[in-house]
């Protein structure tokens, strides 16, 4: 009994280690990328380093929203996200009843082959898809930045995965009392899927929201880049970096991440949730 | 009279059904299926602005596999997929099995997933300073370690690549733990209690009922991480531009620097067709090993 008792105590002894250690892995940059955001030029390049900022130095945040228009990337973040996210939220349903409910001619074949353009990566397409938008004249444009996004292949492949499950004595109740395939679609389909709905819609928000290749290629101007685009500037470009030093740099990056920080606390639950059906059943 | 009413049913399907894929469908045509062919078409050709494209036949193909900065960017994302791939699935493990046995895991589980949430702007931006040789969180606190000998980080081509997969892997260990923590919840207390009834240890129990049932897990795990390593691009693009001398680009920012950079269209799509077909390769030796190891069922 000793002997055991010992023993599971020394396990959970490296259990909480562990967790602790990856606890602070995780957080410990991101502690000192908030700290150093409040630090004036001197404290925050000082050697060795110094931890605590003199007094919170509001100047920083200023600055990161005032010299570079920060609030622009912000908006056009929030239009192309949102828009993006809609439209997924749409068309995806949409085909994926289709796919799922609805026997038409052809129906297996056309999604097999749907499927298959899931499997090309973005590098293949994203040439041409850019010689479009040179072509139809959007570069630079709201168009570029969200109608190439406004669809997706996976959100079908998932939200189809779902109806299959779906039995169908719902559907043939809302027929017999004659709703027609819309009507089945919105009032009964959508509502019985809204966990995955709510997971792709998450998905796809982050997904925007955090794309950086697409809006770089496609943006030239300042006017219409988004959040990621814009904050690599910071880091790129040596034009702003007469003004910029570390404590700006920080305070941009944790202007940056907080707000997805505190939308991602809030509705952690659905994000977990979306993850592990998603991850559990891929 | 019935005969009438059958046929209008499949006539009202096929319209229902096409309409509500059309707009999906055309997006797939324009935005997907079109820039494939396209895409394969341009790799044959040497692009012009001017719209007069040359057909060069697999010219392309050959620059690309005698390429330096191609070669270099191969062998970095071999070198990338070794750094991080069993890195990230020990760290989302440990933490996920850690937290399978304890209550109150919730605050823990956001915290860990923090990171996965945070643009790759904004992490690539933070590390790259940490990572600076004098000022910089890293260096510090390894002097506090007491290890004088401090290394210039992504100044040099021998850490560059290695500081790059560890802020990957930290980005990366809280989304892949949340599913392996599933997967591990998912595991009927039934098959623990039997062992305990048999004797079993805990680490009996653990080789014999919970690796083996967490092996699907493990091979989604793998076979995403395989297909996403070719296409890594925002660490590099935000913390080094694929230097110092080359020992950090990789695929796909080659592909940009093609594209973009030299506005060799035509090249640029051969490399990303090169990529494609190693990975697709790679991906498919995947799948048929991993019948061997992976565990379905009791």
């Amino acid at each position: 009994m000793k002997v055991s008792k010992w023993k599971r105590g020394s396990i959970a002894l490296i259990i909480w280690l562990v967790i602790f250690a990856g606890a602070i892995i995780t957080a410990l940059p991101f502690f000192w990328m908030v700290l150093t955001s409040f630090k004036t030029q001197i404290e925050a390049m000082r050697i060795p380093l110094t931890w605590f900022p003199s007094k919170f130095h509001w100047d920083n945040y200023r600055g990161v929203w005032t010299w570079v228009p920060f609030g622009t990337f912000y908006i056009n973040s929030i239009i192309v996200a949102v828009a993006q996210t809609t439209g997924v939220l749409l068309t995806s349903s949409l085909a994926a009843y289709a796919f799922a409910r609805i026997k038409f001619f052809a129906r297996d074949l056309i999604f097999l082959l749907y499927l298959a353009t899931m499997m090309i990566p973005f590098t293949v397409v994203i040439i041409p898809q850019y010689l479009l938008m040179s072509w139809l004249g959007w570069v630079d444009t709201y168009y570029a930045l969200i109608i190439p996004g406004l669809c997706g292949a996976y959100g079908t492949f998932l939200l189809r995965q779902f109806l299959i499950t779906i039995p169908s004595e719902m559907e043939d109740a809302a027929a017999i009392d004659g709703c027609n395939r819309l009507q089945i679609y919105w009032k009964i389909m959508l509502p019985l899927i809204q966990p995955a709905l709510i997971t792709l819609g998450i998905f796809t928000f982050m997904g925007s929201w955090n794309n950086l290749l697409w809006p770089l290629i496609v943006t030239h101007s300042e006017k219409m880049a988004t959040l990621p685009l814009g904050l690599s500037m910071f880091s790129i470009t040596e034009g702003w970096q007469i003004h910029i030093h570390l404590g700006v740099l920080m305070a941009a990056t944790t202007s940056a991440v907080i707000p997805i920080l505190i939308i991602f606390m809030i509705g952690q639950d659905y994000f977990v949730k979306g993850i592990t059906l998603t991850g559990l059943k891929g | 009279m019935i005969t009438k009413r059958k046929l209008s049913k499949r006539w009202r399907d096929n319209i229902a059904g096409y309409g509500f894929i059309s707009i999906n469908v055309i997006w797939v045509l324009i935005f997907g299926a079109g820039p494939i062919y396209y895409s394969f078409k341009l790799s044959f050709h040497e692009w012009n602005p001017l719209g007069t494209s040359i057909f060069i036949g697999l010219e392309n193909y050959r620059e690309v596999l005698s390429d330096w900065v191609f070669g270099m960017a191969f062998k970095n994302a071999l070198y990338y997929a070794l750094l991080t791939i069993p890195a990230g699935l020990i760290f989302a493990l440990i933490l996920a099995i850690a937290l399978s046995k304890i209550r109150g895991r919730l605050l823990l589980r956001t915290l860990y997933f923090l990171p996965s949430v945070c643009s790759t702007v904004a992490i690539g931006i933070l590390w790259k300073w940490m990572y600076n040789p004098d000022y910089g969180l890293i260096n510090t606190l390894l002097g506090y370690a007491g290890i004088a000998k401090e290394p210039h980080w992504l100044g040099a081509p021998e850490w560059a690549m290695p500081a790059i997969s560890i802020v990957v892997v930290w980005a990366g260990y809280g989304y892949w733990m949340v599913i392996f923590l599933a997967g591990i919840l998912g595991i009927p207390q039934i098959y623990y209690d039997a062992a305990s009834i048999d004797g079993a240890t805990s680490w009996q129990k653990f080789r014999h009922i919970t690796f083996p049932l967490v092996t699907p897990t493990i091979f989604f795990y793998l076979t995403m991480s395989l297909i996403t390593v070719w296409y890594q691009f925002d660490f590099i693009y935000v913390m080094t531009g694929g230097g110092p001398a080359q020992s950090t680009t990789m695929p796909a920012y080659v592909i940009y620097e093609a594209a973009f950079r030299d506005f060799r269209m035509g090249y640029a799509c051969a490399i990303a067709w090169v990529m494609f077909a190693i990975a697709f390769i790679m991906i498919g030796l995947h799948i048929l090993l991993s019948k061997k190891w992976t565990f379905y069922g009791k």
